[in-house]
């Protein structure tokens, strides 16, 4: 076997046959004096030689012909047979000489990257993204198993799979690999010549992070970002993020989890100083130069000096991009956005899929939409796609001026009929239960999780169906959850009877009769974490432990103060009950408060600041209520049999209290279905330890990027790492690229609009629309918060500025002064909340974490849905 | 006339029928705090239950249509619960079909 191994600086861009896509594109960099770390190509070839050496020809006949099942098997034998094959003594020897030469001029010991570099890498459209293995801190012991590791990548089901979608000959498919010394850097990231979420040329994005750059490029960390304007790379926008984790540049234990944490000391440091940024961004802008389009720059810095590891181009990411390959037409449900910000990862998304699949709904690219093709066919209108879209999206719902479509009345009335059948017993159980009916639940998930043989779709079933034709519906939170929908249209009801009948009354009437209701978990929660602060007040060593420290770090110190045991032991017990609430709780990834309780401590930190007192707030609440309720007896006094009977206002007052009962109904059994979110996350955190613990999971987090039948097969033994890891990086990085966008209102069908919004932005730029959600003004200075477990620090008084709100968020109601929400509609959470707490609220203000910045000052218009930029001085990016 | 009359009577036999069964429900929703509970539990079975035997009684022609509606609705009733069943497995078995899909 006559292998030469080639230098990188041998190589260049037309050497693709030799040295793969990536070994050609490094070789060409080091030509053109790109500091790229000094390494060497096992070409091709010597992949080619190996596998006729150890016949693969003869395995792999009749491959393509294969069952799916087969597939897995056959795959998993291919992989073994060249992983367990010895290589040829002259290959081996020429690699490790090679090898030695690499690292003869180094006074440490160095450890290698090796990464494989496929041939057919650009062959047409096949891209190959991601299917084949890279190594990192390989030594001598490990090089050669390495690079056999690189070629067996060949045969994992996904290029497998990819090559036969390609009718790609398995056959004629090599691989070059890339030995480079690893960079052990102390920072790293990765540049954008043009930004990839909008595909906006003129921006040059950086992501950066501590440690090595594979926990950004394997998404398991949030980089600070910076975007520098690509004329005089002025830096136009800059986020520090909480760094929590990063691969640190050594590691000795090849089986151990990469992940570490960073220190609580780096955790909030900003990782590039403004000269690194630019630097940075200047090779970035070099490489795009040299190779001719937008480029996606890996780099490195170690030892005060910048490496570039590796140019490719921009896959852009727009949001067409989002929709490409979703057959159908869909427009977003609004009522649930709030609840899916960012997309739902592929494990959470299985799970709600169990139970959130009628025909109408669905999941698209992980957020919850309607499909246009049933909506249509079920509702009575006369109506073009475009009004259908629009009339679902909810802009124009009261002002529409649809048709009736007469002939599919009866359809429509015979499915109203259906409905009502099948949820009739349950509207039915549910409408006079006492307060606390629920609480059996917690019983429930206590018996559930306790028993070994309930997996995850046993408990998706106990939790969110009627699974058992005799359950106490106590036991049936979701469906409770289905069933309390009626309070809207009691309110909607009430609304209209109020504007009738009393005219001009206050523009919250109907919220505030609404408002006060006792026995609300959520609301219970907030005054746990108020009366938490109350007893930090009263001892001063706890509070100044909880004013100095990070929530994140604030625990560890606060376990060594003998003063702070009696907070602590009252901690306990909310977390008892409340332990299963987290920020974005449908995700079965987000990190639940009796795991992690920082961002409890952070809210109890905020009240801290705060004087006002909730109960005296309860107490002025139901002082305007008794007003309101003169008022409404006083106003309709004036209608016949009034003063008798007084029918009118008995109206309002039983549909106020059925609408009151409704909407905490509504709340409370969000507070325990939320609990068999966090039951299952346990559940699935065993099966992720037994996985790790096994070697068929690398890192804590993975299995929310599995999809169940792909758990139920490591678990088997018939998927094994190699199967799933590249499968997982590419759903994380999609995961993250598709967190950073807005989910498109509609998909296949667009319809215009409000006109008047684009005029007035146009005239002043500082009006934004929104969606009214809770009436009144209010002017104040803006706070923007992305994520309430890194800022929670709210003055009072401030204009809460939030990309979304959930039960988790309610404490910060009670220090804002108004609050503006990107999604959302006025039966959100947000509107909600607010209502009750008689604040002005605008929810569904796209992009409004973009345009109104921390510091400015605001006016919000709640009846209106508009909030207006008063001064920009003052104000700073968050 | 008598077949539009004899509709209505069934759809109203569907409808009380619904109710009684969510009335007769609440003999297990609310067992568990059956001291506090019972006065509500009882007026409901009761109204409900009262109701329907009433008009049963007072239908006289109309008597087996409203019957039937009962009878339709305790039917569809069995039957929508073992439906909804079928549709977890539906669901899991889609994804599973998805996922050989995906691989092949």
């Amino acid at each position: 076997m006559n292998v030469r191994i080639l230098g990188l600086g041998e190589v260049g861009r037309e050497d693709r046959a030799v040295a793969g896509g990536k070994g050609a594109n490094l070789g060409e960099m080091v030509r053109q004096g790109f500091p790229v770390p000094p390494g060497f190509v096992v070409p091709a070839a010597a992949c080619q030689a190996f596998f006729q050496h150890i016949g693969l020809g003869r395995e792999l006949e009749g491959h393509n012909d294969l069952a799916p099942d087969d597939h897995e098997r056959r795959c998993h034998v291919i992989r073994s047979l060249i992983e367990k094959a010895p290589l040829p003594a002259e290959l081996s020897e020429a690699i490790m000489t090679a090898h030695a030469e690499l690292i003869q001029n180094c006074d440490t010991e160095i450890r290698c990257a090796v990464r494989s570099s496929g041939t057919a890498e650009d062959l047409g459209e096949a891209s190959f993204a991601g299917q084949h293995e890279t190594y990192y801190y390989v030594g001598a012991d490990r090089l050669l198993d390495m690079v056999k590791h690189c070629w067996s990548s060949l045969f994992s089901l996904e290029a497998v799979s990819y090559r036969a979608t390609q009718r790609l000959d398995h056959g004629d498919v090599f691989m070059a690999v890339v030995v480079q010394e690893m960079i052990q850097s102390e920072v790293s990231g990765v540049t954008f010549t043009a930004n990839p979420v909008t595909g906006d040329r003129e921006e040059i994005v950086t992501e950066s992070s501590w440690g090595m750059g594979a926990a950004i490029v394997d998404g398991r960390v949030t980089p600070d970002h910076y975007v520098f304007e690509r004329e005089g790379l002025r830096l136009k926008e800059k986020r520090i993020a909480e760094k929590k984790f990063m691969v640190p540049p050594r590691l000795s234990q090849t089986t151990a989890s990469r992940l570490q944490e960073v220190p609580h000391s780096l955790r909030l440091k900003e990782t590039l100083s403004p000269d690194q940024a630019r630097t940075v961004a200047e090779w970035a802008q070099k490489a795009e130069n040299h190779f001719g389009c937008p480029q996606d720059v890996e780099w490195a810095m170690a030892g005060g000096r910048f490496y570039l590891l590796q140019s490719r181009p921009i896959t852009i990411m727009g949001r067409q991009n989002i929709t490409e390959g979703v057959e159908g037409q869909y427009v977003i449900f609004k009522p649930l956005i709030e609840n899916f910000t960012d997309p739902v990862t592929p494990l959470t998304g299985d799970v709600v899929s169990l139970f959130f699949s009628p025909p109408l709904g669905c999941l698209v690219r992980g957020w919850p939409y309607l499909s246009l093709k049933y909506c249509k066919a079920v509702l009575p209108y006369q109506a073009t796609d475009e009004e259908l879209a629009s009339l679902l999206y909810g802009m124009d719902v009261l002002k529409t001026n649809l048709k009736l479509f007469w002939l599919k009345l009866p359809l429509f009335l015979g499915l109203l009929l259906g409905g009502y059948l099948f949820f009739g017993v349950l509207l039915a159980r549910t409408r006079r239960m006492p307060v606390g009916f629920m609480d059996r639940f917690r019983d429930l998930v206590r018996r559930t999780d306790a028993d070994d043989k309930a997996g995850p779709f046993e408990m998706v079933k106990r939790f969110f169906s009627w699974s058992r034709y005799f359950d106490p519906i106590g036991n049936q939170a979701f469906m409770v959850n289905l069933g309390a929908v009626r309070y809207m249209f009691r309110m909607s009801l009430l609304r209209q009877l109020i504007r009738r009948w009393t005219l001009d009354l206050r523009e919250d009437a109907e919220a505030l009769l609404c408002s006060g209701a006792e026995g609300v978990l959520s609301a219970e929660m907030g005054r746990g974490i108020w009366d938490l602060a109350q007893e930090v007040k009263k001892s001063p060593k706890t509070r100044r432990i909880l004013e100095a420290y990070q929530p994140e770090k604030v625990l560890a110190v606060l376990k060594d103060e003998p003063e702070a045991q009696e907070f602590l032991a009252h901690l306990g017990l909310f977390l008892e009950i409340n332990g299963h609430r987290a920020f974005k709780e449908w995700e079965l990834a987000s990190i639940r408060w009796a795991e992690n309780p920082a961002p409890v401590l952070g809210m109890v930190r905020n009240y801290l600041l705060i004087d006002s007192d909730p109960v005296e707030h309860e107490r002025s609440m139901a002082r305007s209520r008794r007003d309101l309720d003169a008022e409404i007896r006083r106003r309709l006094e004036k209608y016949p049999l009034e003063k008798a009977f007084r029918p009118r206002y008995r109206l309002i007052c039983y549909i106020a209290e059925r609408a009151k009962y409704f909407s905490r109904q509504r709340e409370n059994s969000r507070f325990y279905y939320i609990m068999g979110f966090s039951a299952l996350r346990k559940k699935i955190l065993r099966v992720e330890a037994e996985l790790l613990a096994a070697g068929k999971l690398k890192c804590r987090g993975d299995i929310f990027f599995l999809h169940l039948p792909e758990i139920d097969r490591l678990q088997s033994g018939r998927l094994e790492w190699s199967d799933v890891g590249v499968r997982i990086r590419e759903r994380r990085l999609d995961h993250i690229r598709l967190s950073k966008m807005f989910p498109p209102k509609t998909i296949g069908v667009t319809f215009a609009e409000k006109q008047e919004d684009v005029e007035d932005q146009e005239r002043d730029g500082k009006v934004l629309h929104g969606q009214p959600a809770s009436p009144g003004e209010y002017e104040g200075v803006a706070h923007l918060i992305l994520d309430p477990s890194i800022s929670l620090e709210l003055k009072p008084g401030e204009v809460l500025v939030a990309p979304y709100t959930d039960p988790a968020w309610t404490p910060l109601f009670l220090t804002a002064g108004a609050a503006v929400v990107e999604v959302g509609s006025y039966l959100s959470h947000a509107g909600t909340v607010a209502r009750e707490f008689g604040m002005p609220c605008v929810v569904d203000l796209q992009n409004c974490t973009k345009l109104i910045h921390s510091g400015v000052i605001v006016r919000v218009q709640g009846d209106r849905g508009l909030v207006r930029i008063i001064s920009r001085q003052g104000g700073q990016k968050a | 006339m008598t077949i539009i009359w004899e509709i209505l009577v069934f759809m109203l036999g569907l409808c009380l029928s619904v109710q009684v069964v969510g009335a007769l429900f609440s003999l297990i929703d609310l067992w568990s705090d059956l001291r506090r509970s019972w006065p509500v539990m009882a007026r409901t079975i009761l109204l409900w239950g009262g109701l329907a035997s009433i008009l049963t009684l007072m239908l006289g022609p109309y008597r087996s249509a409203f019957l039937w509606g009962m009878a339709a609705f305790m039917f569809l009733h069995i039957a929508f619960f073992y439906g909804y069943k079928r549709l977890f497995i539906r669901n899991r078995r889609l994804l599973e079909k998805e996922f050989r899909e995906s691989n092949t």
